[in-house]
């Protein structure tokens, strides 16, 4: 009989406990409950909470709600001059500056409930970065409109841009934008096929282990553009990682680091014989510039292309077609 | 011992009974006939199969050859319930795990032929429960929680429990094995009373050799697997049972109902002899 | 003691039951009400109380956020969670009833093993969606459980008896194997690791209409086939032997009641993976709470593990917001002081 009291007094102790923390008690927080993480989530990571509207400057008209999954397709929302639609992002977003203080709906496995509190008109993503089994359950969202885009290179860029843009409303902005795409793309181009030499490039995207870019990845592709060659052109991976006496014998002409911190390599002795380490051909481009299919990685791809200039040139020994840019 | 008819209410014919298919049988081709009224005490020496066959009569022991026959009907071709609804079984150790109290024990008896819905209990049922505490003399425990219970209280109610079944034939095996003295003769009586003036069928295993020749009205002892005793108490207890069959000594005085006063194995040896020496000083 | 007073104590003691059965019914369907009321109004996304009674008194006036993550969102897994709490503690209590055990996990009887075994084939060969609404996984491990159940059964049962020993020791057999297949698949999963683990720690994520209707029926039938077997599952705990004397079909109480164990456990499984504990726990405490009946434990335990689930599901996605633990990991995180807990009764 006593345990049976004392069980009981458990559970009533604990029952009063929830009552007081849910805020039956309207004392705590105005909006009356959760309390304590809500005041940890609005101040903890410096971004907003979830229940400011935007609204168009001077009309006092609301537009429209985006909420983006992936940094890559908010950073093209913002170049469509859709910024200031954004009313939730993830926490990897990070450019442009503004993006940084918008309120987050999660990381990896995006909330729902965080989702749904930002009532979006639109949801953006890109279906092959989520976990699987998440993108089912956007159908309890019913009055959004979702829209899954897969970019993982510019040519989907390009496919993506209309499209985009008509969910935006920002048709015009889209093709301007398009023809700049092409635009850069050509001038890089043909900069770069006047060289006589092509340099070996090695870029590392990850310090620790050091991941270079192989032929699937788009970045290849950006080195070619650059007027480099990559010394990991052939391997059929993404992102293979490489050891450090592979990279010796590859010997490539020039090294950019394109990755946020230092490689446990270059105190070795085997990363200071490297030829191109020796003669100070080594360049830092940071990771944002290259790391996402946007029209960021273009003006990276430029800084490449006057990098390599900077070693094709001495390589051929004379002056070939001087680099013209546009900043 | 009145009211004994010529009807046999229990049959058994040429059954055998083994505890596992490939082993040998504990008993083989036994047959026995339990006539309506009588008080039947089995005996004999540990491990020869009282229980067994206590078990086999009562339809709780699957057979491997042969029919039990309870008031006519076949056992295997009965249903539990009907079973329960005429014989009642007692076994030597009751363990209950769950705290119930002793008046919902004893009106588990009832399911058998319980009033209510799925084996609930009804207004009749609980009378019955309740009388038959009471002449167990386990009323005052109705409400304590098995637990707490002595062996011998717990012993108690389950005999309490297995009246409640209202049948007309009782089982049990070894009822008096952790009871007190006092408790031994209660229990020994109550069943006397219950087969004198309700006339029930009692088939009762027992060891105790006194209380056997006391109460019994049939003896029937068991050696290997084999009957080798049956009769009244007076023509069974002898001195060549007890030296034949349990290999004992002893002193009987004779009658009707004898007595049975065993005698140490010691008493032919040279300290035996002091042994007897000073028992007889005293 | 006469016909009169024995009455006048019949009626006054059923008076009382019934008044206990009432008083335990009522508290337990209020804590459940209190369970529900916490689960729909807390979540990652705070919302005021004053939406919890907009959505019950008037629904078309709440802000369509907070629409949808009541309705949407949050209400299915509720419904969810209690279905399955339900039916694990139905399931718990059978089986510690018939095993005469109160420590008698609805899980030893191998469905959970089976299931993950079934989960873990549909997800690491991605074996396809048979029908839109239902996606594989859930089906596969149906599937694996009952097969897993029907195996420890034909394992178990010896000349149409099943003893208990034989049964815990086919479940474990079963377990072990199909254990060791699943970690065999989780070696050569790759990249589906991941939701493999996931789904062996149980989350209610997936609530949706769908899964309810996976469990709804089995917990329906289950529930009604055992609680005709109160009153037998109260006999048997005196023993095998004594509950046939009484009048009992012990074999025929032992295979309904592992029946609808297993099916109710095999469905709650394969709707939201293993979540552990709850269906020893329930019964237990609720046994200690409540008394040993099964007519009055069944249900209330029933009720009481529906609170449970709830509840536990609501802390999951409230601890570490806006991330979501998976139920399974706080059940078992609860686990370990309760078993403590028995210890130190025990050795007092």
């Amino acid at each position: 009989m006593v345990e049976r009291k004392r069980v009981v007094l458990y559970v009533g102790i604990f029952v009063v406990l929830l009552l007081l923390i849910t805020g039956f008690y309207e004392k705590f927080g105005s909006k009356g409950l959760g309390w304590f993480y809500y005041g940890k989530y609005s101040k903890g990571n410096g971004r907003a909470t979830l229940w400011e509207a935007p609204y168009a400057p001077g009309t006092g008209s609301r537009l429209m709600r985006v909420v983006s999954l992936t940094p890559a397709l908010t950073e093209t929302v913002c170049d469509l001059g859709a910024g200031d639609c954004l009313v939730g992002v993830t926490d990897n977003d990070d450019y442009p500056e503004f993006v940084k203080k918008l309120p987050s709906v999660g990381d990896m496995y995006p909330n729902l409930e965080l989702i749904a509190a930002a009532a979006p008109d639109l949801l953006v993503y890109d279906p092959q970065l989520l976990p699987a089994g998440v993108q089912s359950r956007f159908k309890a969202l019913k009055n959004t409109q979702k829209l899954p885009l897969h970019l993982a290179n510019l040519e989907d860029l390009r496919q993506i841009l209309p499209v985009l843009g008509q969910a935006l409303q920002r048709k015009e902005a889209a093709d301007k934008l398009a023809v700049r795409l092409e635009d850069k793309i050509e001038r890089l181009e043909k900069a770069s096929s006047a060289w006589q030499r092509k340099p070996r490039v090695f870029l590392a995207i990850w310090p620790n282990p050091i991941v270079t870019v192989g032929k699937t990845s788009y970045i290849d592709g950006l080195i070619t553009w650059a007027g480099g060659r990559n010394c990991y052109g052939e391997l059929n991976n993404d992102y293979p990682t490489v050891s450090l006496e592979d990279l010796v014998r590859q010997n490539p002409d020039l090294v950019i680091m394109s990755c946020s911190g230092m490689s446990t390599w270059e105190k070795s002795p085997g990363w200071k014989s490297l030829p191109a380490v020796m003669n100070k051909r080594v360049y830092f481009i940071p990771a944002g510039l290259l790391h996402r299919p946007t029209m960021r990685c273009l003006e990276g791809t430029e800084l490449m292309q006057r990098y390599c200039w900077e070693v094709a040139k001495d390589m051929t020994g004379e002056l070939g077609a001087k680099v013209e840019h546009d900043s | 011992m009145n009211g004994i008819d010529s009807a046999p209410v229990l049959e058994a014919r040429h059954i055998t009974c083994a505890y596992q298919i490939s082993s040998d049988p504990v008993f083989e081709d036994l047959s026995l006939t339990v006539k309506k009224g009588e008080l039947l005490g089995i005996l004999g020496p540990n491990g020869t199969g009282k229980s067994t066959l206590l078990r086999a009569l009562a339809g709780l022991m699957p057979l491997s050859s042969g029919q039990v026959f309870v008031e006519g009907d076949e056992c295997a071709k009965l249903s539990r319930k009907a079973i329960a609804k005429k014989l009642a079984f007692v076994p030597q150790n009751t363990h209950i795990w769950q705290p119930f109290t002793c008046r919902e024990i004893v009106e588990m008896g009832r399911y058998a032929k319980a009033e209510g819905w799925g084996g609930g209990v009804g207004l009749g049922d609980a009378a019955v429960a309740y009388r038959c505490m009471e002449e167990t003399g386990t009323a005052y425990l109705a409400e304590r929680r098995v637990g707490e219970l002595s062996g011998g209280e717990l012993q108690r109610v389950r005999i309490a429990q297995a009246l409640a079944q209202e049948t007309d034939i009782l089982f049990m095996d070894e009822p008096t094995n952790h009871l007190d003295i006092c408790f031994q003769i209660e229990i020994m009586d109550l069943v006397w009373r219950l087969n004198n003036e309700r006339g029930l069928t009692v088939v009762v295993v027992l060891h105790d050799l006194n209380l056997a020749s006391q109460y019994c009205s049939r003896l029937i002892v068991l050696n290997e697997g084999k009957i080798v005793r049956d009769g009244r108490p007076g023509e069974v207890i002898n001195a060549d049972l007890l030296e034949q069959v349990f290999g004992v000594r002893a002193d009987i005085i004779a009658g009707e109902r004898p007595r049975v006063f065993l005698r140490s194995n010691l008493t032919t040896t040279e300290q035996g002899k002091s042994l007897k020496a000073r028992i007889s000083q005293n | 003691m006469d016909r009169q007073s024995v009455e006048a104590a019949w009626s006054k003691s059923r008076r009382l039951a019934l008044r206990k059965y009432v008083g335990y019914a009522v508290v337990a369907l209020l804590v459940l009400a209190a369970c529900v009321v916490i689960a729909v109004i807390y979540g990652s996304v705070p919302l005021p109380v004053s939406d919890f009674f907009a959505a019950i008194y008037d629904p078309e006036n709440l802000p369509e956020a907070s629409r949808i993550i009541i309705f949407d969102l949050r209400l299915p897994r509720v419904e969810l969670a209690m279905v399955v709490g339900a039916a694990l503690a139905l399931a718990g209590c059978g089986l510690q009833g018939i095993l005469r055990n109160p420590l008698a996990d609805p899980y030893i009887v191998g469905t959970s093993s089976g299931a993950s075994l079934g989960a873990a084939l549909a997800i690491v060969c991605h074996i396809p969606n048979i029908t839109p609404y239902l996606p594989s996984t859930p089906i596969m491990a149906f599937l694996g459980a009952v097969l897993a159940m029907l195996v420890v059964y034909k394992i178990a049962r010896v000349n149409n008896v099943l003893p208990v020993e034989t049964f815990l020791l086919a479940g474990v057999i079963v377990g072990s194997f199909t254990g060791a297949v699943v970690s065999l698949l989780m070696t050569v999963a790759g990249e589906d690791l991941h939701r493999v683990i996931l789904w062996m720690m149980g989350t209610l994520g997936e609530a949706g209409s769908t899964s309810l209707w996976l469990v709804l029926p089995y917990l329906v039938v289950g529930g009604v086939a055992l609680f005709t077997c109160a009153v037998p599952l109260n006999i048997v705990g005196m023993g095998e032997e004594n509950a046939q004397a009484l009048g009992v079909n012990v074999e025929r109480l032992k295979t309904v009641v592992v029946l609808a164990c297993s099916l109710m456990t095999a469905a709650a499984v394969s709707a939201v993976g293993m979540i552990g504990f709850l269906g020893l726990v329930v019964p237990h405490v609720t046994r200690m709470l409540v008394g040993p009946d099964h007519r009055l434990l069944m249900p209330i335990a029933a009720v009481n593990g529906a609170s449970f689930l709830v509840i536990v599901d609501a802390a999951a996605r409230v601890v570490a917001a806006p991330q979501e633990l998976p139920v399974g990991v706080l059940t078992a995180l609860a686990g370990a002081p309760f078993f403590f807990w028995i210890l130190k009764k025990r050795a007092v």
